[in-house]
């Protein structure tokens, strides 16, 4: 292999390096295969590419090595300026001799020794470096989205019109999930019907909004509908997911109905009505809400009495069959978006409140309430009891299991607000029902919403600043005890009804769902995004979204937002039609797997399959599209049978080799850092340019660093190895561990290093020669503080006797 | 016949005795006997662990281990006792560091803390080891006719964690302890809330005023005794009643202690007892027998 | 007031109890001392402990001594802070600076002499006579004493006793 050196003086601001020096020693040191070694003052300037494209183009080398300002900002340089010359970036390997040598330094030679120990180990990788190939995966153009409510129908809207094939599936009868039960919405006080439109001015025929129930949503050419159906399987991966729907039948065939209301006329059963809280009754055959959509009645078949057949009868048009049957469909999707939506916490464990204990039927909850104002619900928007007494006055109690270290930690964000909407409702109906609004802090932070909130209070209804203690019945009212904390004063509310705003939790579903699809859930239930700053629609699995109130309790506009960013998201990927991975991924040797699954438990993308074969009956298999190429299975691997090209175990060894070369000579031990390429390198090469105004920044030259993909990657056996190749101390250097480029890498680490301190321990190696460090660069101080400590420690413990 | 270490305490014998005799009657005919040991103060659960929550703990871990040398449960009827030893016996239990800290201490009285025994308030003894059922076999004179304000008081139930005896916010058993004695139980405002003899050391009219509410809720609720099933609540509210006439108008809401009750219906003879109570019990008696 | 830098540390401790109190008030408004009597707020005994407030004030009679230790607020508080507990930590602090109320000496004194708290009155003893009730066995006040006095409460007592002279 013919590898050729470039080495560069950043404009002779590497002032601290003998590069003569430099040069003659690595032409020494490498002087077979036709290996050569150039000097240019800068190579980043025009002049200075030319040459390098001169050079390279001559010499045809098969590797390259860079020694000069760091990979980091010179990989893009070769990016760039390789093309066409039959190189490839995974082929240049960085030697930096500016940030972790020049600027680092203060004294000539023992920055030329350690440049040389540095460049000397990228030589030594470069050694090892091919040609990366490249992957490419088709793409099935179409998606799954799991729940039909706001953020589900916004997300499938803009996937359909982007032309992309749109299954979305729903547990109900009907489309709108939570919202067909709230009412209207706040602040614009519009109906929960009046949400959202296709449409986008200048492309689109369309008014500001439209009325989806009316829209003829599912009659979309693009859009598939599956109501009263749930997610039975899923198999495969990225690029192809295959999707079991199994679908309820709702005995009445939706391309016939055409919502006459006889056969509801005809039929014997009444039943509490589940969208009316059971204050209303239905029938058996029923029309979920008079404003649902799709617009169909639906059998609940259990509750038809043997052989009754009186719908069927009368039906006009020939619609019903009650014999249909529970259909299941397979369904391929290039992407998936998870829109399950939430649902309010159970009220009856927030004790002191007696939701659900008798005589205090009218303790209720915000979802309840909005049912109570609504035209369509049981009191035809009328507030009045249970017993048909009307309401005097309300008290609304805010945070009822929300921000609780007992109950839910989270803020469920839009309570405030439905509360204020509720009272506004009332207060515009009936200015004679006494509203309170009992509250820890008012959180009104949408456009608009302060306003609301303000309107509230001109309305007169009361706020009282506290959260109540206990609600309490002498049979006939409801008491409702509470600190005026503003006023420091005690008050017992007489009241007619209480309305508790419910913290919002996962929907029942995500746990299931979760498990089929391999995807994280956050410890709140919720599922987790993949970053909590960005890529926040991304789930750990490639091609698995999530949006709207799946990920965190939002308002409308905000769940709308978070549908349409999942949609583009997911539409970029169907769009291409193909992916190119690139980068090096994990890759198992099978003949040595034991098939412990160790490997499958530790990778957080769930990334490793194990798949069917005829012997030994089951494989590990990696799946390239969802590998990041962390290495976390790496480490994790009892029989040492994964490895990651680029960052694999002889090649991280043999530059660790390089950087100790003058381990012999030098009297200081010498401490090897790996480093996380990712926030920890950043944080070194930070260092190396704090040093340039700050000498506090500097760390001593027998700390010698090299990159891996993650300190997930290092394993125990790195780490041992790194000590026989002679390494006096290690230390090794992550991200945070909350913000871990990788999920749990960082976190892993931190544990295994713990672990193999008490190993060292016990082999009779001082534990204070290994260190776990975490960094990024706003605190890379802290990195300098652990190398010189660990130097300083050396100094008393010396070289590492083997 | 079970045997159990009575842990009498200081209010029952020397304040409201007669509510002993009730334990003392009516506890044997459910095969329970009760041994007498030379405790001392449980110690107070609002007083000593307020002086020193170390000591507290050392002199309560004291009346343990007497009952741990017999070999005994023990057996309280002071919802203050229950307290403080359940909490003692339970920190003792699972905080390896107090426990030497106490035992360090019990060794200059040759005593040691082990954390063998189980306390048992005599309420709850009642719901979960005799049971309704067999409770209500015994009952020979219904309490058929009155109306019954069940007062739980706050240390039979809280802190819950650790006390795990009912539901604080939702209490049931003491209820279904009066209604298999044929009694009638009634809703009532201010159930829940506490008899405030924690505050009579510091401030007696404050303490007076926190009672009276219990009084005013029960009498609302057209109710005819206030039932309760600790000592302290007991004179809080019956002789509570009296003094409260220096803030408020008379009330005379009967209050019993659920022994007292327990013994009317299985059909002993409490009369003497009863003439001791501070407010006249003779009205409830005639319902009763009417 | 000057504490000591034993104090100090338990107040630190203090301080971390509460550190997650919002001041919701549930404490407050479940509190049966603070529905009668509002200069007792327990809202605002935690809103001295998170500023810090280690004045003399905040263990005046007015303030911790009036907790009935009923547990109400432990039970509700939606942060889970235990705030009978730590107002009885308090208490504690309090009795080490001197600062409780005459009764409480009077009952620590009852259990020096007695091992009870309630006084064996003639008209008690004669009660017991007329219903009849068997003798309790006296505790060993040897004992009692003992641990009195190794636990330190004797010193707390004398140094209380001595402050009220």
């Amino acid at each position: 292999m013919k590898i050729g050196t470039f080495l560069c003086n950043c404009g002779g601001s590497i002032r601290n390096i003998d590069w003569d020096n430099l040069k003659a020693f690595i032409e020494e040191k490498t002087a077979e295969n036709d290996n050569f070694c150039v000097y240019h003052e800068s190579l980043c300037s025009e002049e200075g590419k030319n040459y390098l494209k001169e050079v390279v183009g001559r010499e045809q080398p098969d590797a390259i090595v860079f020694g000069g300002c760091t990979p980091k900002t010179a990989g893009y340089l070769f990016e760039q300026e390789l093309k066409g010359l039959n190189i490839s970036p995974y082929q240049v390997t960085g030697a930096n001799l500016r940030e972790h040598v020049g600027w680092v330094s203060s004294d000539k030679d023992s920055a030329t020794k350690k440049a040389k120990a540095v460049l000397l180990g990228a030589h030594n990788r470069a050694g090892y470096q091919a040609p990366v190939e490249v992957q490419k995966i088709n793409i099935s153009q179409s998606a799954v989205i799991i729940g039909a409510g706001p953020a589900g129908l916004q997300a499938a809207q803009d996937l359909a019109e982007k032309g992309h094939e749109v299954h979305i599936i729903d547990r109900q009868p009907y489309i709108g999930g939570n919202a067909v039960k709230l009412g209207a919405f706040f602040p614009s006080e519009d109906c929960a019907a009046c949400q959202t439109s296709t449409g986008v001015r200048g492309v689109h025929q369309s008014s500001v909004r439209r009325c989806f129930y009316r829209s003829g949503f599912d009659l979309h050419p693009k859009i598939n509908l599956y109501i009263r159906s749930e997610v039975e399987n899923v198999t495969g991966r990225l690029g192809g997911y295959n999707v079991t729907i199994k679908s309820q039948p709702t005995y009445v065939k939706m391309d016939r109905c055409v919502n006459c209301d006889l056969c509801s006329q005809a039929c014997p059963v009444e039943k509490p009505d589940e969208m009316n809280l059971g204050l209303s009754t239905r029938k058996a055959i029923y029309l979920p809400n008079i404003t649902c959509s799709p617009t169909k009645y639906v059998v609940n078949r259990d509750e038809c009495p043997e052989g009754c057949t009186e719908c069927v009868k009368v039906c006009p048009v020939n619609a019903i069959d009650l014999n249909e049957r529970e259909t299941t469909t397979t369904v391929t999707a290039g992407g998936i978006i998870l829109a399950t939506g939430f649902q309010e916490f159970d009220p009856a464990i927030v004790e002191e409140y007696h939701y659900g204990v008798p005589g205090y039927e009218n303790v209720i909850t915000q979802s309840e309430l909005a049912r109570l104002l609504a035209l369509t619900g049981p009191y035809h928007g009328k507030l009045q009891k249970k017993n048909g007494d009307p309401v005097k006055r309300l008290v609304i109690i805010n945070c009822v299991g929300s921000r609780s270290q007992n109950y839910n930690i989270w803020c469920s964000n839009i309570c405030c607000m439905i509360g204020i909407k509720h009272a506004i409702t009332i207060k515009e109906k009936n200015p004679e029902i006494d509203v309170y609004c009992c509250y820890i802090d008012i959180r009104a932070v949408g456009a608009n919403y302060e306003e609301f909130y303000n309107k509230a209070r001109d309305l007169g209804i009361k706020f009282i600043r506290g959260r109540p203690a206990e609600v309490e019945t002498d049979g006939t009212n409801l008491y409702v005890q509470v600190e005026d904390s503003q006023a420091d004063t005690m008050l017992t509310l007489k009241t007619d009804m209480v309305a508790l705003s419910m913290s919002m939790v996962p929907s029942s579903g995500v746990q299931k769902i979760a498990e089929l699809l391999n995807v994280n859930v956050d410890v709140t239930g919720y599922f987790k995004g993949l970053y909590s700053k960005f890529r926040t629609s991304e789930t750990n699995q490639a091609g698995i979204f999530v949006a709207g109130t799946a990920i965190a309790p939002a308002d409308i506009p905000t769940t709308i937002t978070k549908a349409a960013h999942a949609a583009s998201h997911l539409d970029l990927l169907l769009t291409k039609g193909s992916v190119e991975k690139r980068f090096p991924i994990a890759e198992i040797d099978n003949d040595r797997c034991t098939l412990c699954e160790i490997c499958v438990g530790a990778c957080p993308f769930g990334a490793i399959d194990v798949v069917p074969v005829e012997n030994p009956g089951v494989k590990m298999q990696v799946n390239p599209l969802s590998c990041l190429g962390c290495g976390q299975c790496v480490s994790s691997c009892p029989a040492a049978c994964i490895d990651i090209d680029y960052y694999r175990e002889d090649q991280i060894l043999s530059q660790v080799e390089g950087l100790l070369y003058d381990n012999g000579e030098t009297p200081d031990p010498i401490i090897i850092t790996l480093a996380c390429w990712e926030c920890a390198y950043a944080s070194t090469d930070f260092i190396g340019q704090g040093c340039l105004t700050d000498p506090e920044f500097k760390y001593p030259d027998n700390v010698r660093i090299l990159p891996v993909q993650c300190t997930g990657n290092v394993s125990a056996r790195l780490i041992q190895k790194t000590f026989e190749k002679g390494a006096d101390g290690i230390i090794v250097l992550g991200c945070f561990e909350d913000k871990c480029h990788y999920d749990s890498g960082s976190k892993a680490s931190t544990i295994r290093v713990h672990l193999m301190k008490q190993m060292l321990e016990y082999s009779g190696i001082n534990p204070d020669r290994l260190e776990k460090e975490t960094v990024y660069t706003e605190s890379s101080n802290r990195f300098v503080e652990t190398a010189r400590k660990m130097a300083k420690r050396l100094e008393e413990l010396g070289k590492l006797e083997r | 016949m079970s045997k159990y270490a009575f842990f009498v305490g200081c209010t029952i014998p020397y304040r409201v005795p007669f509510i002993e005799t009730s334990l003392r009657k009516t506890l044997p005919i459910f095969d329970v006997e009760l041994v007498d040991l030379p405790f001392a103060c449980c110690p107070d659960p609002g007083g000593v662990q307020a002086f020193d929550s170390v000591a507290w703990h050392t002199l309560g871990a004291r009346n343990l281990c007497l009952a741990e040398e017999e070999g005994l449960d023990i057996l309280t009827a002071c919802s203050g006792c229950f307290e403080s030893l359940k909490i003692i016996n339970t920190h003792l239990k699972n905080d390896p560091d107090l426990k030497s800290k106490v035992n360090e201490h019990l060794k200059d009285v040759d005593r040691e803390f082990k954390g063998t025994i189980k306390i048992n308030h005599f309420a709850e003894f009642l719901y979960t080891e005799i049971g309704i059922d067999k409770i209500a076999q015994k009952v020979t004179n219904p309490l058929s006719g009155i109306k019954i304000a069940s007062h739980n008081g706050c240390h039979f139930l809280k802190p819950t964690d650790i006390m795990q005896v009912d539901n604080p916010e939702l209490p049931q058993k003491l209820d279904h302890l009066l209604e298999a004695l044929g009694a009638e139980t009634v809703p009532y405002l201010n159930k829940l809330a506490c008899c405030g003899a924690g505050t009579r050391t510091t401030d007696m009219d404050a303490a007076l005023k926190i009672a009276h509410e219990k009084i005013v809720g029960a009498e609302l609720a057209n109710a005819d005794a206030l039932v309760t099933v600790c000592p302290t609540c007991y004179v809080s509210y019956d002789i509570g009643q009296r003094l409260m006439t220096k803030h408020f108008e008379k009330t005379t809401l009967p209050v019993f202690f659920y022994a007292e009750l327990l013994g009317l219906a299985i059909g002993l003879d409490f009369s003497a007892g009863f003439k001791m109570h501070t407010i006249k019990v003779q009205e409830v008696l005639d319902k009763l027998t009417a | 007031m000057t504490l000591t830098t034993e104090l100090k540390e338990e107040f630190k401790d203090l301080y971390d109890k509460v550190k997650l109190c919002y001041q919701c008030g549930t404490c407050a408004g479940g509190c049966p001392v603070f529905k009668q009597y509002s200069s007792f707020n327990p809202r605002r005994v935690m809103e001295k402990l998170l500023a810090g407030d280690i004045s003399a004030e905040i263990f005046d009679e007015q303030q911790i001594w009036y907790c009935t230790g009923c547990y109400t607020c432990s039970t509700r508080c939606p942060q889970g802070i235990d705030i009978c507990h730590v107002i009885n930590d308090m208490k504690n602090i309090a009795v080490k600076i001197k600062n409780a109320p005459p009764g409480i000496i009077t009952e620590m004194t009852a259990i020096l002499e007695t091992g009870i708290t309630a006084a064996k009155s003639t008209s008690a003893l004669r009660k017991r006579d007329k219903l009849e009730l068997p003798e309790i066995p006296p505790p060993d006040m040897t004992e009692i004493q003992k641990l009195m006095e190794v636990t330190g409460v004797i010193a707390k007592l004398n140094a209380l006793k001595e402050d009220a002279k």
